[in-house]
């Protein structure tokens, strides 16, 4: 045969992976290897790395250990994660800035701030979770399957209630709420779907889907729940396509159609294929793009189709191709600015070009070996934030904040900001003229000085009619809501038209918005304040009622202490500063005469005056008590306290003045009775023969931990004494008839004899020996009087 | 479109620290803000399918390949290594070495497109003189392997369509 001609053939570097077809068959411009490349058309593009933008902290704030899991925060234009402590296993939820730069703990009901702690019978250990954002919500659901070591779902009320919650449904249908525990939750129309969860009474329930009332993802209908399957293989996920929700167990698919209750329905959609990894399900485009036991696949409904051939999973992988993680690690998220849905198993990562729908391509990406992913999300930008509208003009100022911000103000003199625990009132006025531009809105941004230091964007507010009409004589009182008691915070405000902003205010960091016409201007950047300080409330000694609203403990022979209970205010639970209290004591020992009318307790309306001294200037917030360990015994103490706020901002003021007696509590009523001529005191309380914590009349002898609640006490007797009003100076005596050890019980009579005519006062207290040969005294309870008429 | 809102991909770190990354930035996997601590090199590799010019059982002269790329990264070493019949011409084994080497060390500014042209071709060494003769390489099929080399610089490296020339030596032989 003779020579040929020479040819030549191009390689087409836009093709993908194809390790299935035999060599003789395989198109030259397929792949048998191929990694780290963005696959076009005709061409190939190395793919970009990945770098840091902040770390997840915890609420100290601290650095946390791993990501599980990333999620949007679409409403606000921005996104939120959850990090955890491998070493504490506690998880904490952070607020992430649309850029992933600024992140902020979020507050949570739990007194140390954390989303959930992981119980040490989770069979994931590091745990795994789903987070969906709907109607300004986020929702977490801890996927564990192990009933008991799962945690409440748990929900994230925006930024107006930033504080966590437990889902609480009543799905038992009995008029109580309880804690509900998804293994995962999505949404789906306008619902909420959680999977894994029966009802308290019945919980173990992994088949049951779930799904909310339409337009309230918190509310639940007991009755509005699906059964996908045999109840032994449990839901894995559920995931949108189109107007189906696609429900995957293991090894089949099911899915719900229908658009209302009453419309809603399921039927097996695949009965060979399902989803193995709870988060290896990714909605793309109306379909979902999942992984089976036979590798990747993709389903709108119906059967699902085969996309793992040119994969050839189960085949010997590529040389020196990176190791891939266990499934219960791996996680499918899509790229938009790539459009390649990655199924990411630890380092190694199938991605799947979908750039021509009808021509999928497949390449490996191999991540760095110092940076492997455990979770992934994207955030989204809205539509106003980025595109369309009208640029608007000028930038908003705030009045009276002692920033000097106030020159070049034209209107109406600023009005001073008004703080309170959570929320901060001021003036803006308009720097530039001109009307209201496409949708324009109020952007607020703040940034908690003594916190992280990170800018927040709060919710937008709606521009005043004056506004649209221009000039610069606009002015508006703004309202920013959810913020922290207690602390000092900048703001900046931006206007923003549809998805433009004034020159210079386009960056997502209010730190860099300018007047580019005056870059040197020292008020450069404008519309920012510094030294806004919210308020903080006083907390709250609660009273028992009476005059002993405290709790007196004997601990031993020399030892007695006083516990004052605290309660925290809302929305200040978690503030991290501390309580400052004061004790102020009066005498209580002595009998005293009251403005000549009578024996009775020391005159308490003074209590309030002082001198207060500090004997706890620094008491951890958190506290729900204080133990004085140093009272003074028989003496009235009075308590107050105050939160000392941090940094700059103001302490708070002092709460309600709680008084405590060091001994006992005193007897309640009784009388003086004259009759017959013989004066007696006769008891009217209703003590029972043996004093018990439980009394009502008595509700506290020898509290712990001297003894437990409802011991009896070593001895215990009432004290009656008495006093001639008539003789100068009052002389109090004790009662010479009083039976040694008698106790008081309901109309016990102490007769005092030797009375003649005259006006004869008595006083009456408690007193109890908890230890031995130590006896403790209540205060004297009320006076009273009667006459004894001389023959 | 300057503006338009494309949605941002998240990845979390599995252990050590909870770091946020953003994906789709910079030269290298997780690196820290300004390079600090540096991430680690992306490596990318391309290894095409067989080439088979004359069939299972044919023969082939493989005489040169053209190689075209559009870059604006400032620093970047590509390696391009024909495979013919299994023997990997890398130097390794005994075997030629026969890779070619693309670098960029400056900085380019804009997006340009750049054609380099390869030979294939060994000396033949009869004891004499080796350049007196040169032979190009011979087989059944043909691939090519292209690796970068080292860190990536900043900017885009986009790797257009290869061209391999060849002569048909032997067509397959058909069956009897």
């Amino acid at each position: 045969m003779g020579r040929l001609e020479r040819q030549k053939l191009p390689i087409p570097f836009g093709e993908g992976l194809d390790r299935a077809t035999g060599v003789t068959k395989l198109q030259a411009t397929q792949f048998e290897d191929l990694r780290n490349v963005l696959l076009f058309e005709g061409k190939a593009e190395i793919r970009k790395g990945y770098e840091r933008r902040s770390t997840l902290t915890d609420n100290v704030p601290a650095a946390l250990d791993r990501v599980l899991g990333l999620h949007s925060l679409r409403s606000e234009s921005a996104g939120m994660a959850v990090g955890f402590d491998d070493t504490s296993k506690e998880a904490f939820l952070n607020f992430l800035s649309l850029d992933g730069v600024t992140v902020t703990p979020v507050a949570s009901g739990d007194p140390n701030g954390r989303l959930f702690l992981l119980d040490g019978g989770a069979q994931f250990d590091p745990p795994s979770v789903h987070m969906v954002d709907t109607f300004n919500r986020m929702f977490i659901a801890h996927d564990e399957p192990v009933l008991t070591s799962r945690n409440a779902t748990r929900v994230w009320s925006g930024l107006t209630s930033p504080e966590i919650i437990d889902l609480e449904a009543d799905l038992d249908d009995d008029g109580t709420e309880a804690p509900v525990k998804f293994r995962g939750v999505t949404r789906h129309l306008s619902y909420l779907v959680g999977w894994g969860y029966g009802t308290d009474a019945d919980p173990d329930r992994p088949d049951v889907v779930r799904v909310s009332l339409a337009g309230d993802p918190t509310l639940f209908d007991p009755r509005h729940f699906f059964h996908a399957g045999q109840r032994s293989e449990p839901v894995m996920v559920c995931r949108t396509a189109g107007n189906l929700l696609l429900v995957f167990k293991e090894t089949e698919t099911f899915e719900i159609f229908g658009y209302s209750p009453e419309t809603f329905g399921i039927r097996p959609a695949d009965t060979l294929f399902g989803c193995i990894g709870s988060r290896l399900a990714v909605t793309v485009a109306g379909a979902v793009f999942f992984w089976s036991t036979q590798g990747p696949r993709m389903s709108a409904g119906g059967e699902s189709i085969d996309l793992a051939i040119p994969l050839d999973i189960g085949g010997p992988d590529p040389a020196t191709l990176v190791a891939e993680s266990e499934p219960q690690e791996a996680f499918a998220v899509y790229s938009a600015t790539d459009r390649v849905v990655m199924f990411v198993w630890g380092r190694r990562v199938y991605a799947l070009s979908i750039r021509q729908p009808n021509r999928l391509r497949w390449s490996y990406y191999e991540l760095g070996a110092n940076a492997e992913p455990f979770s992934g999300g994207s955030f989204f930008p809205t539509s106003v934030t980025s595109g369309g509208g009208v640029a608007p003009v000028g930038w908003p100022l705030v009045g009276g904040a002692n920033d000097g911000m106030g020159g070049g103000v034209v209107g109406p003199p600023p009005a001073l900001p008004i703080p309170t625990d959570t929320t901060i009132e001021f003036e803006i006025f308009n720097t530039g003229g001109g009307g209201l531009g496409t949708n324009e809105v109020l952007e607020v941004h703040v940034k908690d000085v003594d916190g992280t230091g990170g800018w927040i964007k709060k919710p937008d507010i709606s521009l005043a009619p004056a506004r649209a009409a221009g000039g610069p004589n606009f002015e508006q009182t703004v309202t920013v809501t959810g913020l922290k008691p207690a602390q000092e915070y900048e703001v900046s405000m931006r206007y923003r038209g549809g998805g433009a902003f004034t020159p210079g205010f386009g960056s997502g960091d209010p730190d860099t918005w300018n007047d580019p016409a005056c870059p040197a201007c020292p008020d450069n950047p404008p519309a920012y304040v510094p030294g806004l300080f919210t308020t903080v409330s006083a907390p709250i000694l609660p009273s028992r009622g009476g005059n002993n609203e405290g709790k007196w403990e004997r601990v031993n022979a020399s030892v007695e202490t006083i516990r004052v209970p605290i309660t925290i205010p809302a929305d200040h639970e978690l503030l991290v500063m501390e309580v400052e209290i004061q004790r102020f004591t009066i005498g209580d020992t002595a009998v005293q005469d009251i403005g000549g009318t009578g024996m009775g307790p020391p005159d308490t309306a003074n209590q309030s005056q002082g001198p207060f001294a500090v004997i706890e200037p620094a008491l951890a917030a958190a506290s729900t008590s204080y133990l004085d360990s140093s009272p003074v015994p028989e003496q009235l103490h009075s308590y107050r306290m105050r939160f000392l706020a941090p940094g700059n901002a103001p302490d708070g003021p002092f709460s309600n003045i709680l008084p405590c007696h060091a001994g006992p509590d005193p007897p309640t009523a009784f009388t003086a009775d004259c009759s017959g001529g013989a004066f007696s005191v006769i008891t009217s309380w209703a003590n029972t023969a043996t004093p018990v914590a439980s009394d009502p009349n008595f509700p506290r002898v020898c509290p712990p931990p001297t003894a437990a609640p409802d011991a009896v006490p070593l001895g215990h007797l009432t004290e009656t004494w008495f006093a001639n009003k008539t003789q100068a100076p009052t002389t109090w005596l004790p009662n010479p008839g009083d039976p040694a050890g008698v106790w008081a019980t309901g109309g016990s009579i102490f007769p005092i004899g030797g009375m003649t005519a005259d006006l004869i006062r008595a006083a009456v207290r408690h007193r109890v020996e908890c230890s031995p040969g130590i006896f403790d005294y209540s205060r004297w309870s009320g006076h009273d009087a009667c006459n004894i008429f001389g023959p | 479109m300057p503006g338009t809102p494309i949605p941002n991909l998240f990845l979390g770190r599995k252990d050590t620290s909870a770091d946020v990354w953003i994906w789709g930035t910079g030269a290298t996997d997780g690196a820290g803000p300004s390079q600090v601590p540096p991430g680690d090199d992306i490596v990318q590799l391309a290894k095409t399918a067989r080439f088979f010019p004359a069939g299972f059982q044919g023969e082939g002269i493989f005489t040169q390949f053209w190689v075209g790329f559009t870059s604006d990264m400032d620093a970047l070493t590509v390696q391009f290594t024909p495979i013919v019949d299994d023997v990997v011409y890398d130097g390794t084994g005994g075997n030629p070495d026969l890779r070619q080497t693309v670098a960029i060390a400056e900085v380019i500014g804009t997006r340009r497109t750049f054609k380099f042209n390869f030979s294939l071709a060994l000396p033949f060494d009869d004891g004499a003189d080796p350049d007196a003769l040169r032979t190009s390489l011979r087989g059944s099929w043909f691939q090519l392997q292209v690796d970068t080399v080292g860190g990536l610089g900043v900017g885009d490296f986009i790797i257009d369509a290869p061209e391999i020339e060849f002569e048909i030596v032997r067509e397959s032989t058909a069956a009897e």
